[in-house]
């Protein structure tokens, strides 16, 4: 059994370090093999934007971590170098360490799925790690497709209007929640890598256009002009929720009895925002047609902070500010059955059951 | 190498000025480019990235919150869309850093100062060495183009006569400190710790209570202590750490721009070597290191690594070694000996340390420096011997200007003083005041501009002597407001006078100094050290003109100097004529010091 884990970030300051760190620290107390990397840059005692402190990473004695050279006498941790590897980011090429004096880390990791996985079965296969956690950066969540589960941290610093963010923490919920193509039909799809217009037989003749993303209105011209005799369309790669409801206006009912299938749903969040995106994926089932994914990645829970970073026009600077805990909770708890929790309110006992669970299934 | 293909594309509503001479620059290096024209959505770029086949996109976009997310974003659409892994990204901006850019996802960042060279190496897939700058970061020995001949002939025959009076009066005499300063030297030069006890026992005796209770029992003076061994540790570590990532900027536009001097003297050497870090990574070319003010009334230094909750960084050499230690090895290092009860210890310290300039001036340091006129002279001549044993070249500053003696009476002494020297076999340099001193706001000199009367003390002082200019100290004094941005202007256009009248070095201030209430800041160093390089940029070789007015007050103040050396002729007793205010009365605002008053010894 292994478990690679990501938390995401819906934005910046929504306490994704807060969750990796809390996990980190429950994590230790059952003694599991742990690796740890970023796909970002965390550590750091002062936000790179907002000039506000930040929580840090403290890690113990041999977790192993993916690091870029600049920041290995970042912290107060000292490791043993295991090895160096070509990956290379603007802090330096990334190294991977064992931890052998226990404080603080800043960590910069890889940053490209590609490279992520390198890292992740290195971790595996020749370190013995049992959990991964990957810690998120910003907004970004491409790279997460390479873990086997996501946590999404959210809250105050994405949008302090409470009704907005739980609608929107929903859409992204419902949207890693699209229904999965079944095994026997994988085989079709997998090295596609460009739009792949399917005939009425899968087996049958398929139309591949000029890209893989679905990011220009000339493709959807394409599209519409074959659809007569599709019965699925494959977009590999990125959806644009823009052209996705070019797409949506000008099929309308022709979706009827037709499949839109995607390699896997960060392609899509990617592509816009969750609420419009979901209202797009909603219209193509109201017209008749089906929306599957290749590769589910599930989201395991929700962590919430009602923190953000209030810029005073008066100072020209950022303090903090709260937004309301108890009814963010409630609302978000109401909106959603994966655990919803303030970690720091609650700490990671039930997140890491929630995780633990979820390896237990995958096992 | 392979040519490559490029796209540059400003992910913001306007700014493409970066990208554009960055393209440039590949074009020149024959790398094929594509320049997206600003305001197009992250989509449309995307797009063009598959259309075109490019190897390497740049990316500028002004920083501000929320543009993060939107960077991640498109970083995100480049991996979802599956280029990230075929095209290289880097993000350019002004608020852009190699953090940011780990933190974005991109794979190389370029910030303030970037280079088109340093994209053209992220284009071709090579390390970025810097050029070092057209100006080289070398010490400078500022004096090293003169050769102290005198123009003004009569004025050299008054101040030798003057000369042999004080080497005559000062030959059958001796000091307290100037039996420290050997017995000082014999301590660091030894390696026996018994030997060295000895000694100090013996120094102890030389010394006054307070500092005599701190060799025989461990006492320190009030508001001092001691640096712990974690503090001293963390030090070495900090020094360590500044000086791996320091890349220092350049002050100094042609070569003509002089030498810049920062002051420090926080009371902490720690802080003190903090700030001294800061102003090399920002340009400055040397330190000045001042002590406090109770060290010069006290007779004997202590030992180890002390701080105190003053102003002025206490003279130990441990304290001293710290910060020579943490100095970058171009920087120029000036420990202040021109006043108080230890100035030859003082000039050993610096000496043996390794300082590259000292400062010692018998009429400041008696005038104005609260040392008493007879025994400072004596102490002065041994440190001045000091000071050409160890070849370190001392400025003979005349800040008894500021008390309100005239720049004339300031100048007599410092001639004085410079003549002793060159007689001594050091290497003095003239300290003029670039400042709006309390005898122009009297007489009105500085009524229309500050470039005149500031302007005329160079005239003068260069038809006398030839010999190396320091402006001080530092330059601006008493122009300056609680308004850092006035503050840094005022120094900077003094600056930038006093490169054009060809002066070799300057000392400045922060922007705060007058006014921090504390120690000064950081960023207000930073300040007037980034708006001096700002005025050598704009005004390159170009050159101020003065009026008329500066002409006829440099002949008025040769024409001062003379009678006022001729006065103290004929008096005939250097010492005297302090006391009596030849060089500074007291109607002036000059009053000779009383610290260390009738404790000059006869040799035995």
């Amino acid at each position: 059994m292994n478990l690679t884990i990501g938390i995401a970030g819906t934005a910046k300051n929504t306490g994704k370090t807060t969750t990796t760190s809390a996990i980190l620290n429950e994590l230790y107390n059952i003694k599991v093999p742990l690796g740890l990397t970023s796909i970002g840059y965390d550590g750091e005692e002062i936000d790179n934007i907002t000039g506000l402190p930040k929580p840090r990473l403290f890690v113990k004695e041999n977790t192993i971590l993916a690091i870029a050279g600049k920041c290995l006498k970042g912290g107060s941790a000292e490791y043993e170098i295991l090895e160096t590897t070509d990956i290379s980011t603007p802090l330096g090429n990334i190294n991977i360490v064992r931890v052998v004096k226990e404080g603080l880390a800043v960590i910069a990791g890889p940053n490209k799925g590609t490279q992520l996985k390198y890292v992740k079965d290195m971790m595996i296969n020749d370190l013995g790690c049992k959990i991964i956690l990957v810690d998120g950066a910003l907004n970004r969540i491409a790279p997460m497709t390479e873990t086997d589960g996501i946590i999404i941290a959210t809250g105050a610093a994405r949008n302090t209007n409470i009704d907005i963010l739980v609608k929107e923490t929903e859409a992204l919920y419902e949207l890693l929640n699209l229904p999965k193509v079944s095994e026997d039909k994988l085989k079709f799809f997998l090295h596609a890598d460009k739009i792949a217009l399917f005939s009425k037989a899968l087996d049958g003749e398929i139309k591949f256009l000029k890209y893989g993303s679905l990011i220009d209105f000339g493709t959807v011209e394409e599209i519409v002009d074959a659809i007569e005799n599709v019965q699925a369309i494959f977009i590999p790669a990125l959806i644009s929720e823009r052209v996705l409801k070019q797409l949506n206006d000008r099929l309308n009912q022709l979706w009827s009895n037709k499949t839109l299938i995607i390699r896997d749903s960060i392609k899509l969040i990617a592509g816009g925002d969750p609420q419009n995106l979901l209202k797009e994926i909603k219209r193509i089932k109201e017209n008749g047609g089906k929306v599957k994914t290749l590769q589910s990645l599930p989201l395991l829970a929700i962590t919430l902070n009602p923190f953000y970073p209030k810029y005073r026009f008066d100072k020209n600077s950022y303090e903090p500010g709260y937004i309301d805990r108890e009814e963010l909770l409630k609302q978000m708890q109401n909106a959603m059955e994966i655990p919803v929790i303030d970690i720091k309110q609650e700490g990671a006992t039930r997140l890491l059951e929630t995780v633990l669970n979820h390896s237990r299934i995958k096992s | 190498m392979k040519k490559k293909k490029v796209l540059l594309a400003p992910l913001d509503p306007v700014h493409d000025i970066g990208l554009k001479m960055i393209k440039r620059g590949l074009e020149q290096k024959g790398h094929d480019t594509l320049l997206m024209p600003p305001d197009h959505s992250q989509e449309e770029i995307i797009k063009s990235i598959i259309d075109n086949k490019v190897d390497v996109v740049l990316i500028s976009r002004t920083l501000g919150y929320g543009v993060a997310e939107i960077l991640g974003k498109f970083i995100d659409l480049a991996e979802a869309a599956g280029i990230r892994d075929k095209v290289k990204i880097g993000i350019g901006g002004m608020a852009i850093r190699p953090e940011l850019a780990a933190e974005l996802g991109f794979d190389a960042g370029f910030g303030p100062g970037t280079t088109v060279e340093e994209a053209v190496a992220f284009v071709e897939g090579r390390e970025y060495k810097p050029l070092e700058a057209g100006i080289s970061r070398e010490k400078k020995d500022i004096t090293a183009a003169y050769d102290y001949s005198f123009r003004n002939k009569r004025i050299e025959k008054l101040l030798d006569n003057i000369v042999d009076g004080i080497l005559d009066y000062t030959s059958d005499k001796t000091t307290t400190a100037i039996l420290r300063a050997e017995i000082r030297r014999q301590i660091i030069d030894s390696t026996d710790e018994s030997e060295k006890e000895k000694l100090r026992r013996e120094y102890a005796k030389y010394c006054d209570d307070v500092v005599k209770s701190f060799y025989e029992a461990g006492k320190y003076r009030e508001k001092t202590r001691p640096l712990t061994s974690d503090e001293v540790k963390a030090l070495g570590k900090y020094v360590d750490d500044v000086n791996s990532r320091l890349n220092p900027l350049t002050l100094q536009h042609i070569d003509k721009n002089p030498v810049v001097f920062i002051q420090y003297g926080t009371g902490c050497p720690f802080m003190d070597i903090a700030h001294i870090k800061s102003c090399e990574a920002w340009g400055a070319n040397g330190v000045i290191h001042f002590d406090p003010s109770w060290g010069a009334r006290t007779e004997g230094f202590l030992e180890g690594y002390i701080t105190h909750e003053e102003d002025g960084s206490i003279i130990t050499y441990e304290n001293l070694k710290s910060i020579k230690e943490s100095l970058a090895p171009y920087t120029l290092w000036q420990v202040r000996a021109h006043r108080g009860l230890n100035t030859p210890e003082t000039v050993v310290l610096a000496g043996k340390i390794g300082a590259d300039l000292t400062k010692i001036n018998i009429a400041y340091g008696s005038l104005s420096g609260g040392t008493d006129p007879e025994r400072l002279t004596v102490d002065a001549v041994a440190a001045i011997k000091y000071a050409a044993e160890f070849g370190m070249p001392f400025d003979v500053v005349t800040n008894e200007e500021l008390s309100g003696v005239p720049a004339f009476k300031a100048f007599a002494g410092m001639l004085i003083v410079s003549k002793l020297g060159l007689r001594l076999g050091g290497k003095p340099i003239l300290q003029p005041l670039f400042c709006y001193s309390p005898e122009v706001m009297i007489s009105g000199q500085m009524e229309d501009n500050y470039i005149d009367f500031n302007a005329a003390k160079i005239y003068c002082l260069r038809n006398i002597i030839n010999a190396p200019i320091w402006c001080g100290a530092p330059i601006g004094f008493l122009t300056q407001t609680e308004d850092r941005v006035q503050s840094s202007l005022m120094t900077a256009l003094h600056a930038s006078l006093a490169s054009s009248l060809g002066v070799d070095a300057i000392s400045i201030a922060s922007s705060d100094e007058a006014f921090s209430k504390g120690p000064i800041t950081a960023p207000s160093r930073i300040d007037t050290l980034r708006a001096t390089q700002a005025s050598f940029r704009f005004f390159g070789h170009s050159d101020i003109t003065p009026t008329e007015n500066a002409k006829k007050w440099a002949e008025e103040m040769e024409e001062g100097i003379e009678k006022v050396l001729e006065s103290v002729v004929e008096n005939g007793n250097f010492v005297d004529a302090l006391y009596q205010g030849l060089l500074g009365s007291r109607e002036d605002g000059a009053y000779p010091g009383r610290a260390g008053r009738n404790t000059v010894l006869r040799k035995s």
